[in-house]
């Protein structure tokens, strides 16, 4: 599995976690915005990533672009490390 | 073994329900109602005041908790919500029908009264008021204790309203809350409580915050602000491009702080320190959160000297900081803590450290109840007034419905003059 494929299986893990959804629910190619994710779940998916790569993105400069989906978030994820 | 197990009248108060019991005591010691809040929506038309009647006396049937009184168990200290083994419905509804000149006006008038309206120790802690208007729509309005009620548990209050306006019959035992009286996990609390001390510490450091008045108290008084579509889009695009995308939340923050250090500059207070205590919602999404508070706080604070670039950092920061030692679930178990202590106390402690500040803030996110039509009729708009406690004397409450925005400033009269009360809607909307 390459290293973009296991962020992003882990982001969709979390934000079906915080959403309270069944991961087979949570689509991989909408945006955070339109997956219902509001500030404070967009937070509590930064401390899960920060925990378990060691990457603080709050002030990385992220922008939309990179939340236009899973895949895009996972691979500005994996720019950071 | 839960308390419901124990005794099915008796449910146990989490610590952030007394806390909430001690902000009632501090509005009950002070002239106006009581700490409550109410749920307007604008209906296209108007449900018939007898069958809405009729499921309101269901609804008193089905939660006999409605009509409680709080006790405390003197074995070991926990305060608990008594249920009485079965209610006798009260009629809570009042009907109006407006014939004046001006309906918005009488409108805003009989709902502020609704507002500041305490409920009676022997009524139900729930009461509603339907206002008719000359053109056939109407306003509904519900008014929730919040010593029973959330936010997001009076919009699930409505949805079984709603349920059962259209023949459904809930089961009621679905929604109750299955707590225990949390008589383990001393430890934990004792570090959670680490946590929170911490926190305020943090905040201490920063000086005394900034108050709006020293008043006692007294009626309040509300406005509402509502972003369309197009003006929400706005809203989000500037805090996209300022705090970040996702970052809604401390960019109103910001907005609002930015106002009230514009408003003490302009009373003569230039180093003003505003601490603005922010609800956050820790619920599940469970069915049996109807009842009770699951929210905690965040203590966002902001010196006058920042920029407006720093500001948002900090904030962002802040946000960030919180949630990543827990602050909001370490105050729910710390506040476990406090459930011993007498109602007076806990009534000067809940004003101190987090409650006492400048102003509170509160965005419900997610709509518990998000049907276009209630009791039949469209939904033209819904929107949360709450009535703010003596201190700190102001909240503003966001709902986000949809795409559009509802913002509600309330405030204790005289705390903020008309000027001062155009900065803040200038700077929201």
């Amino acid at each position: 599995m390459s290293k973009t494929a296991e962020i992003q299986a882990f982001l969709n893990k979390e934000v079906a976690m915080i959403l309270r959804l069944k991961e087979s629910e949570v689509n991989e190619n909408a945006s955070l915005d339109d997956l219902g994710i509001n500030s404070m779940a967009f937070v509590e998916l930064l401390i899960a990533i920060e925990n378990k790569f060691g990457v603080q993105l709050i002030q990385a400069g992220i922008t939309k672009a990179d939340l236009s989906s899973l895949k895009t978030f996972a691979l500005r994820i994996e720019q950071e490390l | 073994m839960t308390a419901r197990q124990n005794n099915p009248r008796r449910f146990y108060l989490n610590g952030i329900d007394w806390i909430v019991q001690g902000m009632q005591y501090n509005c009950q010691a002070a002239p106006g109602g009581n700490y409550q809040f109410l749920i307007i929506s604008h209906l296209a038309g108007t449900p018939g005041p007898g069958r809405l009647r009729g499921c309101l006396h269901k609804l008193q049937e089905m939660f006999p908790l409605l009509s409680g009184k709080l006790r405390r168990n003197w074995f070991n200290l926990a305060p608990y919500w008594q249920a009485p083994f079965k209610a006798v419905p009260e009629d809570i509804l009042t009907v109006v029908q407006l014939n004046e000149p001006d309906p918005e006006q009488a409108c805003h008038q009989h709902l502020t009264g609704f507002l500041n309206t305490p409920f009676k120790d022997d009524m139900p802690k729930l009461a509603a008021m339907l206002l008719i208007l000359p053109d056939g729509s109407s306003r509904l309005a519900l008014n929730f204790d919040h010593c029973l009620f959330d936010a997001a548990g009076g919009e699930q209050l409505i949805t079984v309203l709603n349920d059962l306006w259209n023949g459904a019959e809930p089961d009621a035992s679905g929604f109750m809350a299955a707590e225990g009286p949390w008589l383990n996990e001393w430890r934990h609390q004792f570090v959670c409580g680490r946590t929170v001390n911490r926190a305020l510490l943090a905040v201490r450091r920063q000086g005394p915050p900034s108050v709006l008045s020293s008043k006692p108290g007294g009626s309040n008084r509300y406005v509402l602000i509502q972003l369309d579509e197009a003006g929400f889009a706005a809203l989000m695009k500037r805090a996209d491009s300022e705090a970040g995308p996702m970052m809604l939340t401390p960019y109103l923050v910001t907005t609002i702080q930015e106002a009230l250090h514009r408003i003490f500059s302009r009373r003569g207070d230039p180093n003003s320190i505003c601490v603005c205590p922010m609800t956050v919602s820790l619920r599940q999404g469970r069915r049996d959160e109807l009842f009770f508070n699951r929210w905690s706080l965040m203590p966002m604070y902001s010196s006058s000297v920042s920029s407006h670039e720093e500001r948002l950092k900090q904030q962002v920061g802040l946000f960030y900081a919180y949630m990543k030692t827990k602050l909001p679930y370490s105050l729910t178990k710390a506040c476990l803590l406090c459930r011993p202590l007498p109602l007076p106390l806990i009534a000067g402690f809940s004003q101190k450290p987090v409650t006492s500040g400048t102003a509170a803030i509160a965005l419900l996110s997610q709509m518990e109840f998000d049907s276009v039509s209630m009791f039949g009729e469209e939904i033209k708009a819904l929107y949360h007034v709450p009535r703010i406690p003596p201190s700190p004397g102001l909240g503003i409450f966001m709902n986000r419905r949809g795409s559009k925005l509802n913002i509600t400033l309330s405030w204790t009269d005289g705390i903020i003059d008309d000027d001062e009360l155009e900065i803040l809607t200038a700077a929201i909307s």
